[in-house]
């Protein structure tokens, strides 16, 4: 049974994923999501073995609000980062401080063998996971994964 | 025997629209006597867009000879272990900068990168086996720097295939470069000393001509028309006990806010009409390219018509159309843009033989194919959910009034759009140009 962790900052198509789960359940694979987002009842259909939602911080949504909201958002983050990443705060680290500090997460990582971001923004905690766990595959989409397991792209482990 | 190097990405077996024109002019050519190199990019490449059929490879003339280049847009690398930290930290960022890397070689967003690799394949090719024709078929736009180099080097004379257009924004209507700009430098010199150039409608072609008013007369017109293999073999009879089925056959390249009308007036139809309450709406084909397949605000909006008998059911394979064509009693052709877009699947509507419902702008560039079709409901004007929901009604009165002489003269039309038949003359003026005497225009 291969294993498959994704990651999502913005809510994805519900159908979408379906049709990629679908399609990897067919090659014996499973996907669990991790999102930093309420994912409510939006993913029932997916097709996913399991949802988790990660707590960014109080009061902070992990996708970048538009318009007047940025500045009150930005500075949230400023108290949530470490004071390593104080100096420096960005949206991408507080995610990745996020999803780094989540204990399910981490139990899923070692089980995986695929981790794929669903939208850009989830893309930095994949890299940073990826990066510490040199024997896992990462990807962005879930096709990808599907065309590898089907032999028609290589996705590269870090070994 | 004369050799033509065909620089065509998109060639079989990718899953491109372009893929079917591009094998028919190459057959042709290989028909004519000629050797063909195909000059495209490998497999990996195309599965980050729409992916391969290697189905499409069936048919390619045993003469034509395919080159795969290791070459694929890096915007749409899968692999995060790839992706530098500057990249995985700040995608817009590194997007932006790219975009400002892409075009330093060549004035061409995405592609301009790739001049480089498509020269030294390209010479690598002639170094191998002279050639004595380079047809090169854009997008990438970059490609034309091949054939100018080629003709420049080495003298061979060469034609360009715009299956779209470059310094004509097809959607808008407006110049989407002017002539004095990098990019306006590039086309000319490449226009002005190409054997022939050819656009897919007379709307592109009239365009370039008051461009280009020295070459004018090398410029024509060359449609795209439809593969036989689409064709359903039998059409089915409507039955109006148990509805019926309306479908929409191929990618989406138009805006997804063009489905809101749709979609709503399919509903506001449905409660309207009794059949079409028991009716259905098929979208088949891609929808979203590379990471976002299937999962487009395309795919989002038509699941709201769920409950109304809306659905998306994935893509169809080429080999699988005339099947897929065959299970509806009528299309509704969705097109973005205005007189400069004719768009492939317009061929294959009108050769179904199918009542065809139209869902875009008046002065449309299919309407000059629609127009003599006779089982036609054309765009409504203004486009908003209730002239849409009057055009599904009026198609489906055409699906279940039309005589039979009626759909027998309207397949008879479509099928004159046979694509051998529209690219046949235009491949036989150049290879026998070409064969004849090797034509060059002007000097190297």
């Amino acid at each position: 049974m291969t294993a498959i962790l994704a990651f999502a900052v913005t809510p994805p198509n519900a159908k979408g994923v379906s049709d990629h789960t679908t399609e990897l359940a067919k090659a014996g694979a499973t996907v669990r999501l991790a999102c930093l987002f309420d994912p409510a009842d939006t993913l029932t259909e997916a097709g996913l073995a399991e949802v988790r939602e990660i707590d960014i911080g109080p009061g902070i949504t992990a996708e970048r609000p538009r318009g007047r909201g940025v500045k009150r958002w930005l500075n949230r983050i400023r108290r949530t980062v470490s004071a390593d990443a104080r100096a420096d705060p960005d949206p991408a680290t507080c995610r990745w401080q996020a999803v780094s500090n989540d204990r399910w997460v981490i139990d899923q990582v070692a089980r995986s063998d695929f981790l794929v971001a669903l939208d850009s923004d989830a893309v930095y905690p994949v890299w940073q996971l990826a990066r510490a766990n040199p024997g896992i595959r990462a990807s962005f989409g879930l096709y990808a994964v599907t065309a590898s397991l089907a032999g028609r792209i290589e996705l590269r482990d870090g070994r | 025997m004369p050799h033509l190097i065909y620089l065509a990405v998109g060639f079989p077996p990718a899953v491109k629209s372009c893929a079917f024109r591009m094998r028919e002019t190459a057959n042709l050519v290989a028909e004519a006597g000629w050797d063909v190199t195909a000059v495209t990019i490998h497999d990996e490449g195309w599965e980050r867009e729409f992916g391969v059929d290697p189905s499409l490879l069936v048919g390619v003339h045993p003469r034509i000879r395919i080159v795969k280049l290791p070459l694929s847009r890096e915007d749409l690398e899968p692999d995060i272990r790839t992706y530098s930290e500057f990249r995985a930290q700040q995608p817009r960022k590194w997007l932006t900068e790219l975009r400002e890397r892409e075009v330093e070689s060549f004035p061409e967003i995405v592609f301009g990168s790739w001049r480089v690799a498509l020269e030294k394949a390209v010479l690598a090719v002639h170094a191998e086996r002279p050639a004595d024709l380079m047809l090169v078929s854009p997008a990438p736009n970059s490609g034309l720097a091949s054939a100018w180099r080629l003709w420049s080097e080495h003298g061979v004379p060469y034609a360009v295939d715009y299956r779209d257009a470059w310094s004509l924004n097809v959607l808008t209507g407006e110049e989407a470069f002017s002539v004095g700009s990098r990019a306006g430098e590039w086309e000319r010199r490449v226009i002005e000393h190409a054997t022939a150039v050819w656009c897919v409608n007379e709307a592109i072609a009239g365009f370039y001509r008051d461009r280009y008013l020295r070459v004018a007369d090398r410029i024509r017109t060359v449609q795209n028309g439809f593969d036989a293999l689409v064709v359903p073999t039998q059409n089915r009879r409507p039955d109006r006990e148990r509805g019926l089925t309306f479908g929409y056959v191929g990618t989406a390249n138009f805006p997804a806010d063009m489905l809101t009308p749709v979609v709503e007036g399919w509903r506001r139809a449905r409660a309207t009409d009794a059949l079409l309450e028991r009716s259905r709406l098929v979208f088949r084909g891609h929808f979203g390219a590379g990471l976002a397949r299937g999962a487009t605000r395309h795919v989002a909006m038509i699941s709201t018509g769920a409950v109304d008998g809306v659905s998306y059911d994935g893509p169809a394979a080429k080999s699988d159309l005339a099947n897929v064509y065959g299970r509806c009693d009528a299309l509704v052709l969705i097109l973005a843009g205005g007189r400069y877009v004719t768009a492939g699947k317009t061929y294959e509507y009108v050769a179904s033989g199918l009542p065809i419902m139209s869902v875009h702008a008046e002065e449309h560039g299919a309407a000059e194919i629609l127009g003599g079709y006779p089982l036609w409901v054309p765009p409504p004007a203004p486009l908003d959910a209730d002239t849409v929901a009057e055009s599904f009604r009026a198609t489906a009165r055409l699906v279940v009034e039309s005589s039979d002489d009626l759909r027998a003269r309207a397949a008879q039309y479509g099928r004159s759009y046979e694509r051998r038949a529209m690219l046949g003359p235009a491949v036989r003026s150049l290879t026998e140009a070409v064969a004849g005497e090797a034509t060059s225009v002007g000097q190297p």
